[in-house]
Parts: structure tokens; C-alpha cells; sequence
């Protein structure tokens, strides 16, 4: 009777052996979840939509009302974008995560309903069996884990390419970089006409010039957030594009080693971010 | 042919190298020019700034009916007119050759073809006429 119950587990056990061997997602995991830490960090892109409305001051007699409204409209867009980014992400490392389903529940059900049937069998080996049965659940998952995220990866990735390397990069990249130049540009004129032209007083002059430093000081750090932001733009770009050429072997030796080393970069970048 | 997305970018980003030019025009020479000079200068600095920031939203999608490709014959204009400016010596022609720039960024602005077309001829013939 026993022995009849053991073989459908058995042929489960082989099957799930031969297809899978347990595939490790540790680095998908710590990709994706290092990927969504990073896509979350969007206030970058609220630091665009302030822009024209901080370049008002330097400049109050230009007409930037019509301009500040088109970028409320894109910032709007961009953190929707921003946000099925956060989603897939999301998904990814759930899917890949370690503790997707517990098992100890149907383990001991298993367990308890041989125990009843009083054979005799000794505790150590029931609770080998049940460790045994786990590991058969636990490969089968993550075998089915391996196959939706290679699934999900292959339909993803063109959208996802798209995204981080077209218009998004290029309103980062190119725009925001634009208009911290612009407004770096004004706001060195704006103090430079206050000293040129108003003639102050020498501590005036001083204060000024320190006023000037701090402002320039903010500037520099939002495109040093710049950069960080197109850095990791690219770096996720750049991961996603490994495990699709993995999908089929997502725990392989490369793929671990490139997926660890980008998470690496990234977590820098999200620190750069974090200090700007 | 209609004015692309990454034209528009390279239009801004000419713009903005335009009134770098004048910038720096401007802290080599404020204490060698006159105040009103000096302010219309400024007043062209700002313009061609602000076209710098707006040209993205602005520039794209323009069609310019006699302008086969629109969008490299402004880049083309824009180009030439800031090195024009890189080489001028005297304040009269640096301020004829930016006031043109500045109408063409208007016209830009106003997303006027006719008025595009027609700043844009009006800037090349000064160009061809200032000396160096």
C-alpha cells in the first residue's frame, strides 16, 4: 500500500530530476528586486517638472506657463511608464523569490495520514520521507518558477527595450540634462547681473557670490542624479537583455556572475540617487 | 517632411551652444560695452535659452512647406550662425547677426512656417553680408 503511494511521488521526483534539477533564481531574484528598489527612486522626475517653474525666478519675464503645463503632462506619463516598470519588476521578483509557496502544511498532512495507518514505520523515516517529498514540491516549483519567468522574459523583453532606450532615456537623458544646463546657465547670469550691474557692496558681494555657490552646488547634484538615472536605466536594459539570452538556463554560471555584478552597479547608482 | 523628435533635441541643443556664445561674449566684454548693449545681449541670451528648453515640444512635427527637410536646414542655420558669431569683432554686427537668430527662434515659437522660412532666409543673407 505504502510502496503503491510512493510511485506516482517517485515518477514525479524523476521527471521533475530531469527537467529541472532545481534550477537557483538567487540571482534573477536579487536582479529584479535590486531593479525595483531602483525603478521606485522616480523623484527625479518630479525634479524635471520643478525646473521651469525654479528658472521663473532667474527669469521672470519669460513666458513659461504653456511650457511648465506640457511638462506636468509628461511627468505624468513618464511615472506611469516609470510605474509597469516597478510592476514587471515586481512580478519578476516574486516569481524568482526563494519562498513563493510553503509547503509544510501538505508535508505534515502527508505525513500524519501514514503515521495513522499504524504500520510500524518508524518517526525518522516518515520525517525522511516528508524532507523527501518537500524537495520533490520544491523542484517542481521552482522548475515552474524557471519556466514562467522564461516565458514571461521572452514576451517582455522587446517592450522592455523599447522603453528603457527609447523616448524614457531620451526625455532623461537628453531633456532634464537640457534644463539643469539652462537653468545652471541662468542662474550664473542672474548672480553675475547682480554684481555687474547693481554694484553692491563688497559684503554684499560676498554673500551673493555664496548664495550663487549653494544654488550651483543643488544644481550639480540633480545631474549627478542624471547620471545615476541613465546608468541605471542602462543597467537594467543591460540585465533583462542577459536573461533573455538565458531564459532557457537561468541559474548558468555566466548569467549569475553578469546579474550579480550589474546588481552591484546599480545598488551604487541608487546610492548616488539617494545622496542627490 | 516634418521635424522629428531627436531634430527638435539637436535644434535645442544648438539654441543653447548659440547662447553660450553670447554668454560668454558677454562676461569677456561687459565692461567694454554700452548698458543698452549689454542688455539686449542679455535679452538675446534669455531668448535663445528659453528656445533651448522649449524647442523639443515646440520644433516637433513642424513642416515648413519650402523646406524639403526642415529640420536639417535649421540645425544647418543655426550652426553656421553661431560659429558667425564665435568670429565677430564689433558689437553692431554681433547684435544684427543674434537680433536674426532670435527672430527665427520667434518664428520657432510661434510655429509659423511662412514666418520660419522667411527669418530663416533674412539670417542666412546677414550672415553672407556681416564681415568677420
Amino acid at each position: 500500500m505504502i510502496l503503491k503511494r510512493c510511485i506516482p511521488w517517485f515518477l514525479l521526483l524523476t521527471i521533475v530530476l530531469m527537467t529541472a534539477s532545481c534550477t537557483n533564481l538567487k540571482a534573477v531574484n536579487e536582479w529584479s528586486k535590486t531593479s525595483l528598489e531602483a525603478s521606485q527612486y522616480n523623484r527625479i522626475v518630479s525634479t524635471y517638472a520643478d525646473t521651469l517653474q525654479r528658472i521663473k525666478k532667474y527669469d521672470p519675464d519669460g513666458l513659461y506657463a504653456g511650457q511648465i503645463d506640457i511638462r506636468k503632462k509628461q511627468v505624468k506619463a513618464l511615472n506611469e511608464i516609470l510605474g509597469i516598470i516597478t510592476d514587471y519588476m515586481a512580478a519578476l521578483s516574486v516569481l524568482s523569490s526563494d519562498s513563493t509557496i510553503n509547503y509544510d502544511k501538505d508535508v505534515d498532512t502527508l505525513t500524519k495520514s501514514i503515521k495513522e495507518l499504524d504500520s510500524g514505520i518508524s518517526n525518522d523515516t516518515l520525517g525522511a520521507a516528508g524532507s523527501l517529498v518537500k524537495t520533490i514540491l520544491e523542484a517542481s516549483a521552482k522548475a515552474y518558477q524557471a519556466k514562467e519567468i522564461s516565458l514571461i522574459v521572452e514576451s517582455a523583453d522587446p517592450h522592455l527595450q523599447t522603453i528603457l532606450n527609447g523616448e524614457l532615456k531620451s526625455i532623461i537623458d537628453k531633456d532634464f540634462r537640457r534644463d539643469l544646463k539652462f537653468e545652471k546657465k541662468m542662474m550664473d547670469r542672474f548672480y553675475d547681473a547682480l554684481v555687474q550691474q547693481g554694484q553692491p557692496s563688497p559684503a554684499a558681494q560676498m554673500a551673493i557670490q555664496e548664495w550663487k555657490e549653494y544654488r550651483m552646488a543643488q544644481n550639480a547634484k540633480r545631474v549627478k542624479a542624471v547620471d545615476a538615472y541613465v546608468v541605471i536605466l542602462s543597467k537594467v536594459s543591460k540585465g533583462h537583455a542577459k536573461l533573455y539570452e538565458s531564459r532557457d538556463d537561468l541559474d548558468a554560471i555566466e548569467l549569475t556572475k553578469d546579474l550579480f555584478s550589474l546588481v552591484k552597479d546599480i545598488r551604487s547608482e541608487i546610492k548616488i540617487l539617494i545622496e542627490s | 517632411m516634418k521635424i522629428t523628435p531627436d531634430q527638435a533635441r539637436m535644434i535645442a541643443d544648438e539654441f543653447m551652444d548659440a547662447a553660450s556664445v553670447i554668454d560668454d561674449y558677454l562676461d569677456a566684454n561687459y565692461k567694454n560695452i554700452a548698458r543698452e548693449e549689454y542688455e539686449y545681449l542679455n535679452e538675446s541670451f534669455k531668448t535663445l535659452m528659453r528656445m533651448s528648453s522649449f524647442a523639443t515640444t515646440m520644433a516637433v512635427d513642424l513642416s515648413i512647406e519650402e523646406m524639403e527637410e526642415p529640420g536639417k536646414e535649421l540645425l544647418g542655420i543655426i550652426k553656421t550662425t553661431k560659429e558667425k558669431i564665435k568670429t565677430l569683432k564689433k558689437i553692431g554686427h554681433m547684435i544684427r547677426v543674434t537680433a536674426g537668430l532670435v527672430d527665427m527662434a520667434g518664428a520657432i515659437a510661434a510655429k509659423d512656417p511662412g514666418a520660419i522660412f522667411k527669418s530663416a532666409k533674412n539670417l542666412r543673407k546677414t550672415i553672407k553680408e556681416e564681415p568677420a
